[in-house]
């Protein structure tokens, strides 16, 4: 066990934050922890790398972490390769998997961060982190910004920590990523867990059930057309005219939480 | 480290060449000066003491009065203001500080910072109140050095008393412009403070334009500096990002 969060609550002045959030994260494991905008993912993950300071609850880290923020902000008057020796200032870094990395995803080393775009800043940072010998990878949203070879290529090298013995949390709001990379998945909203599970087992959990719409459904909505509402249910609640749930279909209902 | 002196750099350099600059246009201009005076003696009369004129005619006087006592003295607590205010607010700001805090340790990152900015405004203060020793190898000129290390000393402890004040309002405040303004106003509202008899210690600049051995001032502005870093420190510390 390389983390474990054992009722994590953070509030803030205005009430919002993260609520008894417990899970625990394996050596070797990637967890991804999903959920709309404000689900409490980011002041999370702040908990654990000791950027905020939990109301209460434990986390224990078994080891060190590298860390990708979700805003990518680098020094703008360094070029890519000072940022190399300054990161090299305060971390251990593999600087052979960083600049594979940088090279891979063509970003020159002579270019000033100031220069770089969305992605190319995602990219550099994301060399950054993958390549500092670390425990724990701590990635929030790594992908965003990324084209789409980029966000494959990052997709690849977070399975290959995985696959060395290191652990990933990372946060995302690309279902497909998550659905692509992670062995488990937390899905949050509004500072609460709402599922904690693999992703075969979540997927395994729940069906689609279509229903009149003047029937109750115990059941998350998945979307509604003019005759029917179609709902995202347990299995085991299902009547026996169900059909199988995609993962996404699955997130999005649970993330929307309605009609449970 | 070597980042701090990457990003301390410019501003030490700017604030060597903007004083230097400064100290020889005050020492070029001596004589102008002079001359205007001297045309003006009716009306400058009226204002300042007779011998005045005379004075600004030593190199002496003119060295103490213009350089330790005007133009430099009253940049230094500016001088302090400018090497403390963006330290961790540009960070805050720029949103850097998640770099670098979650690859260091905070103890560190305070230490580095602190430690590059002091040695880099000390080294600057120095070389600026050890300027006008050049003129003791110039024959013409007869520069009495006598008060030199004082007001060295005094500048530099008054220096690092503003440095102080801005390390700590750069470390509250999540910008880079209230740590400057508040430092700017704080040192405007201590400087009519201390013009009231009884409240004379909160004026700084009589401090560091005074060249007489003053222990007492030096204790109290170096022990409020200790204790503004010191509560820097651990605001830092305990500080949420």
């Amino acid at each position: 066990m390389i983390l474990r969060v054992e009722n994590l609550s953070k509030v803030y002045k205005n009430g919002k934050g993260v609520k008894d959030v417990s899970f625990e994260l394996k050596k070797g494991e990637i967890l991804s922890i999903l959920g709309p905008n404000g689900a409490g993912k980011t002041t999370t993950i702040k908990c654990i790398i000791g950027l905020r300071k939990a109301s209460s609850g434990t986390i224990t880290l078994n080891g060190n972490f590298s860390y990708l923020p979700e805003e990518k902000r680098l020094y703008r008057w360094a070029k890519v390769s000072q940022m190399i020796e300054i990161t090299k200032g305060y971390v251990e870094l593999n600087e052979e998997i960083a600049l594979g990395i940088l090279k891979d995803l063509k970003i020159s080393l002579l270019e000033k961060i100031a220069n770089l775009s969305h992605g190319q800043l995602t990219s550099l940072y994301l060399a950054l982190t993958l390549s500092q010998k670390a425990d724990l990878y701590v990635l929030d949203e790594p992908t965003w910004g990324l084209d789409p070879l980029s966000r494959s290529y990052v997709l690849e090298k977070i399975k290959e920590i995985a696959l060395e013995g290191k652990s990933v949390l990372y946060t995302s709001h690309i279902v497909e990523d998550v659905e692509k990379t992670s062995d488990r998945v937390l899905i949050m909203k509004d500072g609460y867990i709402l599922e904690d599970g693999y992703i075969d087992d979540i997927k395994e959990k729940y069906v689609t059930v279509r229903a009149r719409k003047d029937e109750e459904v115990a059941g998350y909505l998945y979307k509604e057309t003019s005759d029917e509402r179609v709902y995202i249910i347990e299995r085991e609640k299902a009547p026996p005219d169900h059909e199988p749930a995609s993962f996404s279909m699955i997130v999005e209902s649970i993330m929307r939480g309605d009609g449970k | 480290m070597k980042k701090e002196f990457l990003e301390m750099k410019v501003r030490f350099m700017l604030t060597l060449i903007v004083m230097i600059s400064l100290f020889f246009l005050v020492m070029s201009l001596k004589n102008w000066g002079i001359e205007i005076l001297e045309k003006n003696q009716a009306d400058l009369s009226k204002f300042v003491g007779k011998g005045l004129l005379e004075k600004l005619k030593d190199w002496n006087f003119y060295i103490y009065s213009q350089w330790y006592g005007k133009n430099l003295g009253q940049f230094i607590p500016i001088i302090g203001i400018i090497f403390a205010f963006p330290l961790f607010s540009r960070e805050i700001e720029n949103g850097t500080i998640e770099y670098l805090l979650t690859r260091s340790k905070r103890c560190k990152v305070f230490t580095e910072k602190i430690f590059v900015s002091t040695l880099l405004l000390i080294l600057s203060i120095v070389a600026l109140c050890l300027l006008p020793l050049i003129y003791t190898i110039v024959p013409s000129i007869d520069f009495n050095t006598r008060y030199v290390p004082t007001l060295t000393i005094h500048a530099v402890i008054g220096s690092v008393i503003w440095y102080s004040v801005a390390v700590f309002l750069s470390v509250i405040y999540n910008d880079q412009v209230k740590p400057l303004v508040f430092s700017l106003a704080i040192l405007a509202i201590t400087t009519v403070l201390g013009m009231v008899k009884s409240l004379s210690f909160f004026n700084t600049y009589s401090y560091i334009m005074n060249a007489k051995n003053l222990a007492v001032e030096d204790i109290l502005y170096s022990s409020i500096s200790a204790v503004l870093i010191y509560t820097s420190f651990f605001t830092f510390k305990n500080r949420e990002f």
